[in-house]
C-alpha cells in the first residue's frame, strides 16, 4: 500500500510536467492529402503572421495621429517575439520602383505579346497612341503620366504593372498606401502584419507573444482601438477553454459523485471506489506521456468520461462486497472480466485508427481501467472487508413472480421507441465543419468579422500549388501549371505569379526575343511612325528616346538576372521558402467547380496540388467517417466475438447486445431530432457507450441465468448513472468537442441503461426461461 | 589657465548663438504657421470658387509650349470640376473618390476610382489643397517659405519622403494683389519641366450653375 501511495504521488506530481499538445491535429485522419495540406500550412508562413488592424476613433483626430500611433506601435515591438513587420511601399520610391519594373518587363513579355505588339505597329495605331498620350498631358496628372509616354509609347510594358496591381488586389485586403502604411479607405484604419518565430501550436510561446503585444497596445493613446488577427488567439482561446471546462466538469462530477456516494452507499468508506478511478487516469497519464510523448487536452478532457467508466466495476465490487464478501467477489468477477475484456476490445479497435488522439484516447482508457481493476480486484476487498460478510445488497430475481403481460408491454413500448428513433436516425447528417474543433471564444470570432468588414478581405481562396526544391524549379513547375489553366478555362479567377515572375530561364529566353524582335526592322519602323505621326501633335525629335535607348538595356544571357524591388511585396505572398525548397501558389475562388477544374489540372503536372479549405474540410469529413466506419466494424466485430466467447451462448449474446443496438439508435435518432449533426468526436463517444452498454447487458444477463444476487441492478443503475453523470458534466463545457461527447455519452447511456435493466430481464423471462411466470 | 578660459568663452559663444538661431528658427517657424492659418481663415470663407484659367506647359516632350485654356470649380466640401476648353474640350468632375472624366474627341464618360489609380489621386489630392488654401495640412510634405509679403508668395519644397519628392522640385503660389484668391501657380518639376497656372476673373462665394458639374457638355 505504502508504495502504491508512493507511485500516486510521484505520478500527481509528475503530471505537472506531462507535456500537451494543443494542436487539432490530433484529432484529425491522417491520409495523404490532408497531411500534405497541414505540411504545407506549417511549413509556409501563413501560420506565423499576426495582423493587427489600429482604428483610430474620436472627433477631431486625423489619419496623421493614426499613423503616428502605428509607428508607435511598430517601434514598440522587437524582436525575439516579433522578427519583422511588414510595411506599405515606400511612397518616395514609388516611381523609381515602377521605372526598375518597367526596364525589367523585357524579360516577361511572351512571344504572344510580341505578335500582339508587331500588329500595333501600323500608322493608324501609333497616331492613336499619340494622340492618347497628347490628351494624357492636358489632364493633371501629366506630370507623372510623362514618363510612361516617353518610355512606353505603345503601352507595352505598362500593362505589367496592371497584373501586379491585379495580382495585389485578387487575393489582398483593399487597401491603400500612406506614408509607409497600409492604410483603410475610409483612412479610419491603419494594418500592421507582423512575423513571429513563436509556433501557432506553442500555447506557453503564444501567451508570452500576446501579452507582450497587449503591453504595447495599452501604452497607445486612448483613441487608439487594436484588433488582433492571429491563429496564435485560437491556441490559447481553445486552451483556457479546454481548462475551465476540464476544471467544471471534473468538480461537477466530483460533487454529483459524491452525493451518490452519501445518498446510496451511506459510508464514508466507499469513497475509495471514487477515488481509484482518479488515481488510475493520473497514473495512466504519465504512463500515456511516457508512451506517446505529448497528450492531447481534448483527451485529458474526457478524464471525467473515463473515470465514469472505470468506477463502474468499483461498484459492482463493492455491491457484491456488501451483499457477501469475498465470497460474491469471487462470483460477480467473472462478469466483471467479461465486460472488462469488451470494454477494451472497444478502446482497443482505436488502435487501428489513423487519428491520434483517438489512440492516446484508447491507451489512456485502457490503462485506467487496468489499473483500476487490479485495485477493484486485489486492493480494495482486503483493504476494507477482510472476507467478512455485510448487509445484503441483493435485489429479488428477475425470474419468477413477474406477470407476462407487464414484459410483452415492455417489450413492445422498447420497440416502439427503438422504431422511432431508428426511423430519425436514417435523418441524421455529419457535420464537415472543421471549425467543430475550434471553441475559441466569440470575442475572436466577432473581431475577425470585424475585421474582414474593415478590410474587405471576404473572398476565401483555394491554392494551386506547386512545390520544388528550388526556386528555378518550383517557378518552372508553377509555369507549366500556369499555362495549363490558361488552356483549359482561361485564367480570369487564377491569381498566379508566371504571368509577371517566370523562371530565370524563361526570362532570359523573352529577353533574347525582345531584342530580336527590336533588332529587326521594328525598331526602325516604330521610330518612323512615331516621328511621322507625332509631329501633328507636336510631339518633339528626341520624344521617344528614352524608349529606344531601354530597348537594348537589358542584361546579357547568362547573367543572374535581378529581380525588380517592385515585385517584393506580390513575391512574398505567391512564394514561399520553407527548409525543404520552394512552393509557389496560384490563388483562386474556393468555388467548388474551379476546385475541382484545379484538381483535374493538378492530376496531370507532378509536384502540384490543392489547397482548399471547403474541400479540406469535405476530405476531413470523409476521411474521419471512413475512419469511424471502419472503427465501429472493428469494435462491433470484437464486442460480438467477445461476448460469443464469454458467454458461449448465442441467445445469451444477442440479449447482451441489446443495450447496444438501442442506444446507437436512440443516440444517433436523438442528435437528428434535436437539429444536431454528427461529428468525428460524437461518433467516437458512440463507441464508448457502445463498450458501456456491453458491460450493462453483459451484467443484466449474467444476473439473469446465474442468479447473482449480488446487487447487479444497483450495481448496474448506479454504472450507469455515475457515467451519465461523466457524460452529462461534459453538456457544461463551452467547448462543442467536449460538449457534443457529452450529449452522445448521456442519451447513449441513458437508453442503454433503461435497456438493460428492463428490456434484458423481460426478454430473458420472455424467450429464454418462460416457465417462471406467475 | 588662459587656454581654458579662452576655450569656455569660445563654448560660451557657440551656445549663446546656437540658442539665438533656434529662437530665430523658432521665430521664422511660428510666423509662417500664424501667415498660413491667416491664409486657411481668409480662404475658408470660401464656399464656392469659380476662375477661368491658363494652363502653360512647358515639357520636353513637345516642340512648343502648351497653352491649355479653362475653367475650375469648387463647391466645399469636396466637389470639384475642371473644364478645358482649348486645346480640346475636356471635363474633369471629382467627388469624394470617384472622378468623371469626358473629353469631346472620345465622348465617351470615363470613370475613375481614386482609389486604384495612386497617382491620379495624388496629383487631384494636391491640386485641390493648393486650390482651395489648405496649406496648414502640406507642413507634413512640403518645406514652406514666404517669399514675398504683400501680395503673398508662398514657395513649397517637397520633403524627400513623399510621394512626390522625384517628380516636383518646387511650387510656388502667388496671391492676388488684393489677397483674396491666388493669381498664379507655378510648378517646377525636377525633370526641368515646369506648369504654370495663371486664374482669372475669379468669383468668388457666388451660387454655382449646375451645369458645371455636368460631364458631358451636351448634357
Amino acid at each position: 500500500m505504502f508504495l502504491v501511495a508512493i507511485v500516486f504521488l510521484l505520478s500527481l506530481f509528475r503530471l505537472f510536467s506531462v507535456p500537451f499538445d494543443n494542436n487539432v491535429e490530433v484529432m484529425l485522419p491522417r491520409d495523404a492529402e490532408f497531411s500534405r495540406s497541414l505540411r504545407f500550412l506549417r511549413e509556409s508562413n501563413f501560420s506565423d503572421k499576426i495582423v493587427l488592424s489600429l482604428h483610430l476613433r474620436g472627433e477631431g483626430k486625423t489619419t496623421a495621429d493614426l499613423i503616428k500611433a502605428a509607428d508607435q506601435l511598430k517601434n514598440g515591438l522587437r524582436a525575439p517575439l516579433v522578427e519583422k513587420i511588414e510595411e506599405g511601399i515606400v511612397e518616395n520610391e514609388v516611381l523609381d520602383d515602377i521605372k526598375e519594373f518597367l526596364a525589367y518587363v523585357p524579360q516577361i513579355v511572351t512571344e504572344e505579346d510580341l505578335s500582339a505588339v508587331e500588329k500595333e505597329i501600323t500608322p493608324k495605331n501609333v497616331k492613336e497612341r499619340l494622340k492618347q498620350g497628347y490628351k494624357n498631358m492636358l489632364s493633371m496628372n501629366s506630370m507623372f503620366m510623362k514618363y510612361f509616354i516617353q518610355n512606353d509609347p505603345l503601352a507595352v510594358k505598362t500593362k505589367y504593372l496592371k497584373k501586379i496591381r491585379d495580382l495585389a488586389e485578387a487575393i489582398g485586403y483593399q487597401a491603400q498606401f500612406k506614408q509607409g502604411h497600409f492604410l483603410s479607405m475610409d483612412e479610419k484604419n491603419v494594418m500592421l502584419i507582423l512575423t513571429t518565430p513563436v509556433l501557432i501550436t506553442d500555447s506557453v510561446g503564444a501567451r508570452k507573444l500576446l501579452n507582450y503585444i497587449s503591453e504595447q497596445i495599452k501604452l497607445l493613446p486612448d483613441y487608439i482601438d487594436v484588433d488582433t488577427i492571429c491563429g496564435h488567439l485560437h491556441t490559447m482561446s481553445n486552451e483556457d477553454i479546454l481548462k475551465k471546462d476540464i476544471t467544471k466538469t471534473v468538480f461537477a462530477a466530483t460533487f454529483i459523485l459524491l452525493i451518490l456516494l452519501i445518498l446510496v452507499f451511506r459510508s464514508i468508506r466507499a469513497f475509495l471506489v471514487f477515488i481509484i478511478p482518479a488515481v488510475a487516469i493520473v497514473l495512466s497519464m504519465n504512463i500515456a506521456s511516457i508512451k506517446m510523448g505529448a497528450l492531447s487536452p481534448f483527451v485529458v478532457g474526457l478524464a471525467a468520461v473515463i473515470a465514469g467508466i472505470t468506477v463502474d466495476y468499483g461498484i459492482h465490487i463493492y455491491l457484491a462486497m456488501q451483499a457477501g464478501g469475498i465470497h460474491k467477489v469471487t462470483k460477480i468477477s467473472k462478469p466483471i472480466l467479461v465486460g472488462v475484456l469488451t470494454t477494451m476490445g472497444v478502446f482497443t479497435s482505436f488502435f487501428f485508427s489513423n487519428i491520434d488522439g483517438f489512440k492516446q484516447f484508447a491507451l489512456l482508457t485502457n490503462l485506467s481501467i487496468i489499473v483500476s481493476i487490479f485495485f477493484y480486484l486485489f486492493i480494495l476487498p482486503r483493504l476494507f472487508y477482510g472476507g467478512k460478510e455485510k448487509k445484503s445488497f441483493t435485489k429479488k430475481s428477475f425470474l419468477g413472480k413477474h406477470h407476462i403481460l407487464d414484459d410483452r408491454i415492455i417489450v413492445f413500448l422498447w420497440i416502439i421507441i427503438l422504431g422511432i428513433f431508428a426511423f430519425f436516425s436514417q435523418k441524421s447528417t455529419f457535420s464537415n465543419d472543421i471549425r467543430v474543433y475550434d471553441g475559441s471564444s466569440n470575442d475572436i470570432f466577432n473581431t475577425e468579422e470585424r475585421f474582414h468588414k474593415t478590410w474587405g478581405a471576404d473572398n476565401e481562396f483555394a491554392m494551386l500549388v506547386a512545390q520544388a526544391g528550388n526556386l528555378e524549379k518550383v517557378l518552372k513547375v508553377s509555369e507549366v501549371l500556369n499555362a495549363q489553366v490558361n488552356k483549359d478555362f482561361g485564367n480570369q479567377e487564377f491569381a498566379s505569379i508566371s504571368d509577371i515572375y517566370p523562371s530565370q530561364a524563361t526570362r532570359a529566353k523573352n529577353l533574347l526575343r525582345w531584342d530580336l524582335f527590336w533588332e529587326k526592322e521594328h525598331g526602325e519602323k516604330l521610330k518612323v511612325l512615331l516621328r511621322e505621326q507625332g509631329a501633328d501633335y507636336g510631339y518633339s525629335e528626341d520624344a521617344f528616346k528614352p524608349f529606344f535607348d531601354s530597348l537594348h538595356a537589358g542584361q546579357e544571357g547568362g547573367v543572374k538576372l535581378e529581380d525588380p524591388k517592385l515585385l517584393d511585396q506580390v513575391k512574398r505572398r505567391f512564394l514561399q521558402e520553407t527548409k525543404n525548397g520552394y512552393y509557389a501558389i496560384a490563388y483562386f475562388p474556393d468555388k467548388k467547380v474551379l476546385v475541382g477544374k484545379a484538381q483535374k489540372i493538378s492530376s496531370k503536372i507532378a509536384g502540384t496540388f490543392i489547397i482548399s479549405k471547403n474541400s479540406m474540410a469535405k476530405s476531413i469529413s470523409e476521411s474521419a467517417y471512413r475512419e469511424v466506419k471502419k472503427l465501429s466494424w472493428i469494435a462491433g466485430l470484437l464486442v460480438v466475438i467477445l461476448t460469443i466467447l464469454l458467454l458461449k451462448n448465442i441467445r445469451l449474446t444477442l440479449l447482451a447486445l441489446l443495450p447496444v443496438v438501442t442506444s446507437i439508435f436512440m443516440t444517433i435518432g436523438s442528435f437528428s431530432l434535436l437539429g444536431y449533426s454528427l461529428t468525428a468526436p460524437s461518433m467516437i463517444a458512440i463507441l464508448v457507450v457502445v463498450g458501456l452498454c456491453i458491460d450493462y447487458g453483459i451484467f443484466m444477463v449474467y444476473d439473469c441465468k446465474f442468479k447473482l444476487e449480488a446487487g447487479t441492478f444497483l450495481a448496474v443503475t448506479l454504472s450507469a448513472a455515475t457515467t451519465i453523470v461523466g457524460g452529462s458534466v461534459l453538456l457544461l463545457a463551452t467547448h462543442p468537442v467536449l460538449f457534443y461527447i457529452g450529449a452522445t455519452i448521456a442519451i447513449g447511456i441513458f437508453s442503454g441503461y433503461l435497456t438493460a435493466a428492463f428490456v434484458i430481464p423481460s426478454c430473458y423471462r420472455l424467450w429464454i426461461a418462460p416457465g417462471g411466470y406467475r | 589657465m588662459r587656454r581654458l578660459k579662452i576655450r569656455v568663452l569660445i563654448l560660451v559663444i557657440l551656445f549663446s548663438l546656437a540658442s539665438a538661431l533656434d529662437g530665430v528658427c523658432e521665430e521664422a517657424n511660428s510666423n509662417l504657421i500664424k501667415e498660413l492659418k491667416l491664409i486657411e481663415e481668409k480662404m475658408s470663407n470660401i464656399t464656392t470658387l469659380s476662375t477661368q484659367f491658363i494652363e502653360e506647359k512647358n515639357l520636353a516632350l513637345f516642340d512648343q509650349k502648351l497653352l491649355i485654356k479653362g475653367s475650375l470649380y469648387l463647391q466645399k466640401p469636396s466637389s470639384f470640376a475642371w473644364h478645358i476648353s482649348s486645346p480640346l474640350k475636356q471635363r474633369i468632375i471629382l467627388r469624394g473618390n470617384v472622378v468623371v472624366q469626358w473629353d469631346e474627341d472620345t465622348n465617351q464618360v470615363q470613370k475613375i476610382d481614386l482609389t486604384s489609380n495612386p497617382s491620379f489621386n495624388v496629383i487631384t489630392d494636391q491640386m485641390k489643397r493648393w486650390v482651395s488654401g489648405s496649406y496648414l495640412s502640406l507642413v507634413d510634405e512640403y518645406k514652406i517659405e514666404i517669399m514675398q509679403s504683400s501680395p503673398i508668395k508662398l514657395k513649397f519644397t517637397p520633403f524627400e519622403n513623399t510621394v512626390v519628392f522625384k517628380v516636383i522640385k518646387s511650387i510656388m503660389i502667388l496671391f492676388q494683389k488684393d489677397e483674396k484668391y491666388i493669381d498664379t501657380i507655378d510648378i517646377l518639376e525636377t525633370s526641368g519641366d515646369s506648369t504654370k497656372f495663371q486664374f482669372l476673373e475669379t468669383s468668388l462665394n457666388l451660387k454655382l450653375d449646375s451645369q458645371v458639374w455636368k460631364v458631358k457638355t451636351s448634357d
